[in-house]
């Protein structure tokens, strides 16, 4: 058989190992029957640090040996070990003919086919990484391969009613622009057949719409109420000017009169109308300074040429046009007065404080960071964009790709760009008025002291939206961040949920969301919670591009829930776990799961975790039972990346058990269709962690001999994983954690 | 849905006792060993009733299609007549026996002669059994139709008024299949090796030689796939199997992707001599040996079988000089593992060896480890 040669240099012994990953690997390889060591290597990567390398040969007892693709029952593998320890090991297939499968990343032409074991991110893939677990995945991966089944979004009347089809939009920060004098365009933005629609905005480069010709005239100030403009021609119009002590022409003359200049223009043949804006300060007394300006706008048919010249502004000498100043004595016209003109609606972009009373909230929401830009975030934010709630800081590390387009708020011209960037801009070309979302373009995980930490320094509060724990579980060892929550949704888009914590951080979302398990495991609703999607996607080359079929309704449908509801939850103080749940025909269900401060025990380094309510139960068992002893077992999970032990829930007594006073045996009915069950209810993140039992009354909790046997037999058996067992016993007041690992030998 | 048949091996020590699983649900049970210690959970060998009626009632069954008693030695019927519902006498049909719809038994079972210490004995009991199925015709098969049987046999027929020849259709003769299976409906059939009708007509039977052995042929998907179940046999008797498939043009039948060694491993199957480091095979056995297909697996029904200096002066099954050999002859035919029903996944608490059979080829389905095995296991008692 021909095999690629192996990287590196070949190491004497294993004295040469020196990353202690290599050493557990090792340690893992040796006692593994179906894994045989060949060769020790290792080499230097470009960035100076060293790698090692283990070439193995592996067995696989569960591969076909016809499989159609060609893996083979021994496999030669090198296991390249990196010295950074957040790089997860790598695989390489050595046997040259090892076949194209599906799961590998692209490699060059002529070396060995690189192995892509994990759909997670390396983050993920550690928190839970063993060797034993890893040697494991290898089999897996082999025999998965070999069988092919690895795929695997209050106005008083003042004036008539008018109907028109043609209206003017004003930007929502007019009077900004008009106390710093900016300089304003009106263009037509949009024309109809029967109208069109106009915008006034600040002098732009681009010429996005035809620019149209307006003239402002801006009224004395009048006193609060009714100005009534009923005008069928410009001469009525200047009568109620009058009647306001304005006039229209000592404005209208230098307007026009500038469109000419000083060498004249010759009037092209197009019809063009001009636009009248008027501008009308308003005050509440005779001498006090206006509290506001109303506006009004009119459509003249005529082009502003025409209208300089019906007043004599201008004149008109062979073909073009100059100002009538060139005459030593112009000339009155009234042919003006007649002119018709057209009242068209005036109407404002939405600021901030408009948005929340359109959608009626009264509170304007906190100044917070969001982290995820993705699917339900998106959603999430695109409603509290527009309503005008909250000043918002998105941080999130993925730009838009093609398939985000199915679910995500935004638009195809925005592929390619940051996910965060993209939102802050949609919210900006949807409201320009609100307060503008700033975007972050950072791995939150990776920049604890970056653009996300400054953020975090003037931030109330965090809304977690990332699609993974790991973020909740490390803000949670940070006690000076801000107050947390966090929303999700489940695979298939049926529920999401809400953790929130209490706003002085007692209950912090590590434990909320264990807390959660917990509900999902013991209520009903929980055995419909985590369905399983209707499908999975290819979105991309890599092999962590694995998408899940999720109908856009359900992301709207909890999205919409959750940006109604996680505001009146961020009122409260305390802490909250909700759930919604889609039942039948679309009916949304709550369900309140009660939260409970968490309980932190070290142990041989290890951070234990669990929190008050599940204490309770055990106590409750504890008492249901006495005088005789009970127990169950422990369901939880590791966390390596924290290098914490999570206890979420305990399974009481099997009714096989033998209980007495002075001891307890756990029987095995229907334990393993149990831990299987709470397994499959929380998406395969509870598994069995250990063993609890109870002490009689008026004892401690401290471990008799016989505990330390099991404890002894649990380690053992948990070392096949490469885990430690973990005993909790209850005593009348107070509750021991054991934990015991198999110590190897060197 | 792609098919899938299953071999089970229990470890009941030195012992046999196979189940098959078919693909169409069937279930063929070969030999029965209970071990009364077995139901100590402190003892290595598994507790063989408890663990069959489990896996009964999680198919929803209360019988097996087919019992097959390859020979009469205690170690092949051991318990098996208070485990199994009866049909000749009310005494075996308490509630909660598991029934058997087909008994498969070697003619010598039903001629050996017993003393009368021997009447209580589970192998004659097994005999009133097989002689009143035969009698009454229903619900058995009996392999090889020696004289001593049928003097046995014609009278009673005579007296029920029945033809001498009223029963022919339950024997089965080696060199031809089993007619209670066939490959179009349930994908597999069981080709009789033994016995022989000579193996019979001696006064003196051999049980061990007069034994059922069988190529079991799969078909999963257009894949054939044999497994060669041998109950316990000598060499000698293995080399009248190969010389007479050959004769008879049958030597794919000898063929084989799972192979269950004779006798626990004893070097007796292989050849006369044990050998002092490794036995080696009298030639007809190296031809069968050496007809081991690709990626196959040997399976030895026994206790564990280490490579230590006194391991090699045991006298009783199993023998390291045969495991040896074995071995060599597993590799070279491109085999995969000598396995051996005690050791897996250790010694202390072996669990069931569990084999595939898919249209991909045999593969060994392992034991779970680690937390899962916890949860499936009773946790020494807490005080």
């Amino acid at each position: 058989m021909a095999y690629y040669l192996a990287v590196g240099a070949i190491l004497a012994d294993e004295t040469a190992i020196t990353l202690p990953r290599t050493r557990a690997l090792l340690t893992a390889l040796r006692r593994h029957r179906d894994f045989e060591v060949l060769e020790l290597r290792a080499f230097t990567l470009s960035d100076g640090s060293r790698a090692e390398v283990l070439v193995v040969e592996v067995i696989g007892d569960d591969i076909p040996e016809h499989n159609p693709h060609g893996v083979q029952y021994r496999e030669r593998m090198q296991i390249i070990v990196e010295a950074a320890p957040e790089r997860v090991p790598g695989v390489y297939a050595l046997r040259q003919g090892f076949p194209r499968l599906a799961h590998q990343h692209q490699r060059a032409c002529g070396s060995p086919a690189w192995l892509c074991l994990y759909f997670e991110s390396a983050l993920e893939t550690l928190r839970s990484w063993t060797p034993e677990r890893f040697l494991q995945r290898i089999q897996w991966w082999l025999a998965k391969s070999a069988r092919g089944e690895l795929h695997p979004a209050d106005q008083p009347l003042e004036n008539l009613f008018f109907a028109t089809t043609y209206e003017l939009v004003l930007p929502w920060n007019l009077e900004a622009l008009v106390q710093a004098k900016t300089a304003l365009e009106v263009r037509l933005a949009h024309h109809r057949d029967q109208g069109a629609t106009f915008r006034l905005q600040p002098l732009s480069k681009n010429d996005d719409g035809e620019a149209v010709v307006f003239v402002e005239v801006t009224l004395n100030p009048v006193l609060a109420g009714a100005v009534e403009f009923n005008c069928d021609t410009l001469g009525d119009l200047d009568d109620t000017l009058a009647a306001r002590g304005s006039s229209l022409l000592p404005v209208l003359t230098p307007a026009v009169r500038a469109l000419v200049g000083n060498s004249g223009v010759k009037p092209g043949v197009e019809q063009q109308k001009t636009l009248l804006l008027v501008h009308v300060p308003m005050h509440r007394s005779e001498g006090e300074a206006p509290e506001n300006t109303k506006r009004y706008a009119f459509l003249l048919s005529q082009s502003a040429i025409e209208i300089g010249l019906a007043t004599g502004a201008l004149t008109k000498v062979g073909t073009a046009v100059y100002s009538s100043e060139i005459h030593m004595q112009p000339e009155a016209h009234d042919e003006w007065r007649i002119l018709s003109v057209e009242p068209i609606d005036v109407v404002q972009e939405p600021s901030a404080p408009l948005l929340r009373l359109y959608g009626g909230l009264s509170d304007a929401g906190p100044i917070g960071v969001f982290l995820g830009a993705g699917t339900l975030g998106s959603a999430v934010l695109g409603v509290w964009g527009r309503s005008g709630w909250g000043q918002w800081t998105v941080v999130d590390k993925d730009y838009m790709r093609p398939h985000n387009l199915a679910r995500h708020v935004a638009f195809n011209q925005q592929v390619g760009m940051p996910k965060s960037q993209v939102i802050a801009d949609l919210h900006r070309f949807a409201v320009p008025g609100a307060d503008p979302m700033h975007s972050v373009v950072a791995d939150v995980m990776a920049d604890a002291v970056g653009d996300v930490a400054k953020q975090f320094a003037t931030a109330k509060v965090v809304i977690d939206s990332t699609a993974g724990v790991d973020y909740g579980r490390l803000a949670s060892t940070q006690p000076t961040l801000p107050r947390h929550a966090s929303i999700y949704l489940t695979p298939s888009g049926n529920a999401s949920v809400t953790l929130v914590e209490d706003s002085a951080r007692r209950a912090t979302l590590r434990t909320l969301e264990a807390q959660s398990y917990r509900a999902v495991v013991q209520q009903d609703w929980g055995a419909t919670h985590v369905e399983l999607p209707a499908g999975y996607f290819w979105s991309g080359a890599s092999c962590r591009d694995l998408s899940t079929v999720l109908a856009y309704p359900r992301v709207i449908l909890h999205a919409g829930t959750l940006a109604e509801q996680l505001p009146a939850m961020l009122a409260q103080t305390t802490a909250a776990i909700r759930v919604w749940q889609q039942a039948a025909q679309g009916a949304l269900e709550v369900h309140d799961v009660p939260a409970f401060a968490e309980v932190v025990r070290e142990r041989d380094g290890v951070t234990v975790l669990w929190d008050e309510g599940l204490e309770a139960e055990l106590r409750q068992w504890r008492s249901d039972a006495l005088p005789k002893e009970t127990g169950g077992v422990l369901l939880g999970y590791w966390d390596f990346n924290r290098n914490s032990l999570t206890i979420a829930a305990a399974l009481p007594a099997p009714r096989d058990s033998q209980a007495s006073e002075g001891g307890f045996e756990r029987g095995v009915e229907n334990l393993k269709r149990a831990v299987k069950e709470a397994n499959r209810r929380t998406g395969g993140m509870l598994g069995y962690v250990g063993e609890w039992h109870s002490h009689p009354r008026g004892r401690t909790s401290r471990p008799s001999a016989d505990d330390l046997v099991q404890l002894v037999y649990l380690a053992l058996g948990m070392a096949e994983d490469g885990l430690p067992a973990a005993q909790m016993i209850i005593g009348e007041r107070d509750v021991n954690i054991s934990l015991g690992s198999l110590i190897k030998a060197t | 849905m792609s098919t899938k048949h299953q071999v089970i091996f229990y470890p009941v020590g030195n012992g046999d006792t196979t189940q098959i699983i078919l693909h169409n649900a069937r279930r063929v049970l070969f030999d029965f060993c209970h071990r009364t210690k077995g139901e100590d959970p402190d003892t290595p060998e598994i507790d063989l009733k408890v663990r069959l009626k489990s896996e009964l009632k999680d198919a929803n069954r209360e019988d097996f299609d087919v019992v097959a008693f390859t020979h009469a030695d205690l170690d092949h019927i051991q318990g098996s007549t208070d485990f199994f519902w009866l049909e000749h006498a009310a005494i075996y049909q308490e509630k909660g026996r598991i029934k058997i719809k087909e008994l498969w038994l070697p003619a010598a079972m039903l001629v050996e002669e017993a003393t009368r210490e021997q009447q209580s004995s589970e192998f004659v009991i097994l005999r009133r059994e097989a002689r009143h199925r035969l009698l009454t015709g229903k619900g058995i098969r009996v392999f090889s139709k020696p004289p001593e049987l049928l003097e046995w046999l014609h009278p009673k027929l005579k007296e029920r008024g029945e033809s001498i020849n009223a029963r022919d259709h339950l024997f089965v003769d080696a060199g031809t299949l089993v007619p209670s299976f066939d490959l179009t409906n349930d994908q597999v059939e069981f080709f009789c090796h033994s016995p022989f009708i000579e193996h019979c007509e001696d006064k003196d039977i051999v049980r061990n030689s007069a034994a059922l052995v069988f190529n079991v042929r799969f078909d999963a998907d257009g894949k054939r796939l044999d497994y060669l179940e041998i109950g316990d046999a000598e060499y000698a008797d293995l080399e009248q199997i190969v010389s007479t498939s050959r004769y008879h043009g049958n030597e794919d039948r000898l063929h084989w992707d799972l192979f269950n060694i004779p006798h626990h491993c004893s070097y007796k199957a292989l050849a006369e001599d044990k050998g002092k480091e490794e036995t080696v095979p009298v030639p007809l056995v190296q031809d069968l040996l050496n007809l081991g297909q690709r990626g196959s697996y040997i399976v030895s029904c026994s206790c564990p079988i280490t490579d230590t200096k006194e391991a090699y002066e045991q006298k009783l099954p199993p023998h390291i000089q045969a495991r040896k050999a074995y071995t060599r002859y597993l590799n070279a035919v491109g085999g995969r593992r000598f396995l051996v029903t005690m050791e897996e996944p250790n010694g202390t608490k072996p669990q069931p060896l569990v084999f595939n059979i898919e249209s991909g080829g045999v593969t060994w389905d392992k034991a779970i480890a680690g937390a899962a095995a916890i949860i499936t296991s009773r946790p020494p008692r807490a005080g």
